[in-house]
């Protein structure tokens, strides 16, 4: 082991903390009194609510339809749409989202809506998941029928599916491999035939042999199917990486994993792509990991979306230390959040209670320029040197280091001696760049504006002109005053 | 007399061309190119707010160095660095150059629909009618403040450009 080849470049191996949460069985929840369905659940986006308030919805009926490339919403279980309006959402910076608010039937209504799930092609295989408003749950949340229709026309060699949870706390993935794994080798089944992908590979780390198990055994008879262990090692999860670590290939920079005709899914979204297709289920519940020190039981929960995260941890029987912070997601990639009054959506694979032991150390230091995160960074760039140019405003000069290639992973940060932020320092020149290309598209557009006007005044001043000269040279040729024309009301305002 | 016909045509364009490059020389008016690349960045508004009439006399200025490169509100921080890389002058790092960019909104209680903004917008980011309420186009207005000096209601008022004021992004990090 210790001179075998490294898979992937850098990474770190941080205290897994599996054990907390996988060792009980997933934990279906009770159908909870009210449900919060925000309408962005997936990138894009957000999708259009098709209900009104007041409206008595039946399980699995759709309430949003998806626009634009994003993925359709269902109701989870019956019941009355109370409102439709904002709500504070697990999102970064406790910001609100709209979102349905729905108040379930006392007793649930069996009659669950199918979806209509037969298909004849390719097309319209994809079309089934993008009814079922599917999206990726392995942390993109991309709507997944999106992601396959770029495949019709690529050619897809090999389909990838990532069961590696490198994220540390994070057992839901693990839990649905061995409790679900039928549902997941279905799911595989369809998606080769979705993406006409030759063969299939399930790649899972080692340090989740029962998973493993139980895949080897459910694909024993798929010879166009593959389990393969990878070693713990973070960010083998990452799709990049992942390809890389199997099919020894590197997606170039700004091309897709499509483009070396690699397609990628996680685990949990082949199950929900297999109760799409197989018997038209819409995607209405996820398994949520609860964990962390802070938690009297950390468990996986089978939630509808649109749970409340206070009554997620009630089932887990309360908190039994003060949380020090509650991390929504993996610990390494996450964000917090505050509000506990804030509902889990299709892409929330876990929500952490850490106590006080937990936490990093917040004070940092100067760098002293041990190179470490430079030896971490499993794209290859080097940490240090963007955060400094990033610190000094020069967000160009960051960019020219290779600054979009960052997955935001958090290796740097997590092996950086010195306690430096330097994840959150590249999380904010990505956005600030972004607004300030924005800015720079504003100001062409004014710069645009301005010369059409400029261009319309001077044609105006012309026609004024010229229309003065006609009316002097009528009066002149005539003598009499020319008859006023009908008064017009002026417009206000030409169309530039 | 086929050779003067054929003849005379490129030399009257050869003579004219040496005239031309000639003429090129001694009439050339003395610009520093450097304006014309400034310029090109500039949002030509002709707010006035540097302090001078218009952006064509702002460029001419940097260029001589009497205004610096965040002199420019409508341009902003953007604006401000591109200038400051184009003319090899560094950024002063005081709060007011690094303020958020502003635009300008109506108060509906208070404009009357005289049309007066609408009319002097240099970006016709403002619309409206005569007796109508206007408003601000956001995605357009620069904040230059145009508007704001000739509205008889005082119905303007800045707030930060939605580009930066919608969602939350990650703050800068400062170190302890």
């Amino acid at each position: 082991m210790l001179f075998s080849k490294r898979l992937i470049k850098g990474g770190v191996h941080p205290n897994g903390q599996k054990k907390l949460s996988n060792n009980n069985a997933i934990v279906k929840l009770a159908p909870p009194k009210r449900l919060f369905l925000s309408l962005k659940q997936h990138s894009g986006a957000p999708a259009k609510a098709v209900i009104q308030v007041g409206d008595k919805v039946t399980a699995g009926q759709m309430i949003a339809t998806g626009q634009g490339g994003s993925a359709n919403i269902h109701a989870p279980y019956s019941g009355t749409i109370e409102s439709i309006a904002e709500h504070v959402a697990a999102i970064p910076g406790g910001g609100k989202q709209t979102m349905v608010q729905l108040l379930c039937d006392s007793e649930p209504n069996n009659n669950y809506i199918k979806l209509h799930h037969h298909y004849q092609s390719r097309a319209e295989l994809i079309d089934i998941i993008a009814d079922a408003g599917i999206v990726g749950m392995g942390g993109a949340i991309f709507p997944a029928a999106t992601k396959l229709r770029s495949t019709l026309n690529k050619e897809i060699d090999t389909l990838l599916i990532n069961g590696c949870e490198c994220e540390p706390y994070l057992t839901c993935d693990d839990l649905v491999m061995q409790e679900q794994c039928v549902q997941v080798v279905g799911g595989v089944r369809y998606l080769l035939e979705a993406c006409a992908a030759k063969k299939a590979i399930i790649g899972v780390e080692d340090n989740k042999p029962l998973a493993l198990q139980a895949l080897i055994d459910a694909t024993s008879e798929d010879d166009n199917i593959e389990v393969q262990t990878l070693p713990t090692h973070y960010p083998m999860g990452s799709a990049k990486q992942f390809i890389q670590a199997l099919c020894k290939v590197e997606v170039p920079k700004g091309k897709r994993s499509t483009d070396v005709g690699v397609f990628v899914q996680n685990v949990a979204t082949c199950a929900a792509i297999y109760n799409a297709l197989r018997f038209g289920n819409a995607m209405t519940q996820r398994v949520v990991t609860l964990s962390g020190g802070a938690l009297e039981q950390p468990m996986n929960i089978e939630a509808p979306i649109g749970t409340l995260i206070s009554e997620l941890v009630a089932t887990c029987g309360g908190l039994k230390l003060s949380a020090a912070r509650i991390v929504v997601g993996g610990p390494m990639m996450g964000h917090t959040i505050t509000n506990m009054h804030s509902p889990i959506m299709k892409g929330t694979s876990g929500i952490l209670f850490l106590n006080e032991d937990e936490l990093p150390q917040t004070t940092s230091s100067p760098c002293v320029s041990c190179g470490r995160c430079v030896a971490a960074c499993p794209m290859g760039l080097l940490p240090n040197a963007m955060a400094e140019l990033i610190a000094n405003d020069d967000l160009e000069a960051a960019q020219k280091q290779g600054l979009n290639s960052c997955l935001l992973c958090g290796s740097c940060a997590f092996i950086c001696p010195a306690s430096l932020p330097l994840t959150q320092y590249f999380s904010y020149a990505t956005t600030e760049i972004g607004r300030q290309k924005k800015m720079q598209q504003k100001a062409q557009l004014a710069r645009r504006l301005n010369q059409q006007r400029t261009r319309r005044l001077e044609q105006e001043a012309i026609k004024k002109a010229a229309e003065k000269a006609a009316k002097k040279a009528a009066r002149a040729a005539g003598g009499t005053r020319p008859q006023r024309s009908p008064r017009v009301p002026k417009t206000a305002k030409q169309e530039s | 007399m086929d050779i003067v016909a054929i003849l005379s045509l490129p030399l009257l364009a050869t003579a004219m061309g040496f005239a031309l490059s000639i003429a090129a020389r001694f009439f050339a008016v003395a610009q520093d190119p450097i304006v014309d690349s400034i310029n090109e960045l500039l949002p030509n508004g002709q707010c006035g707010q540097c302090g001078l009439p218009g952006c064509g006399q702002a460029a001419i200025a940097m260029s001589e160095g009497k205004l610096g490169p965040d002199c420019c509100p409508p341009g902003g921080q953007a604006l401000a660095q591109k200038l400051s890389k184009l003319l090899n002058v560094p950024l002063s790092n005081d709060a007011e150059t690094k303020s958020l960019p502003q635009v300008v909104e109506i108060d509906p209680e208070r404009c009357d629909g005289c049309t007066r903004c609408f009319k002097k917008c240099p970006f016709d980011a403002i619309v409206g009618a005569n007796k109508q309420l206007h408003g601000v186009l956001s995605d357009i207005c620069t904040g230059c403040g145009m508007c704001v000096s000739v509205c008889p209601q005082d119905a303007f008022a800045y707030k930060t450009d939605p580009i930066f004021s919608n969602g939350w992004a990650w703050p800068k990090p400062e170190l302890h």
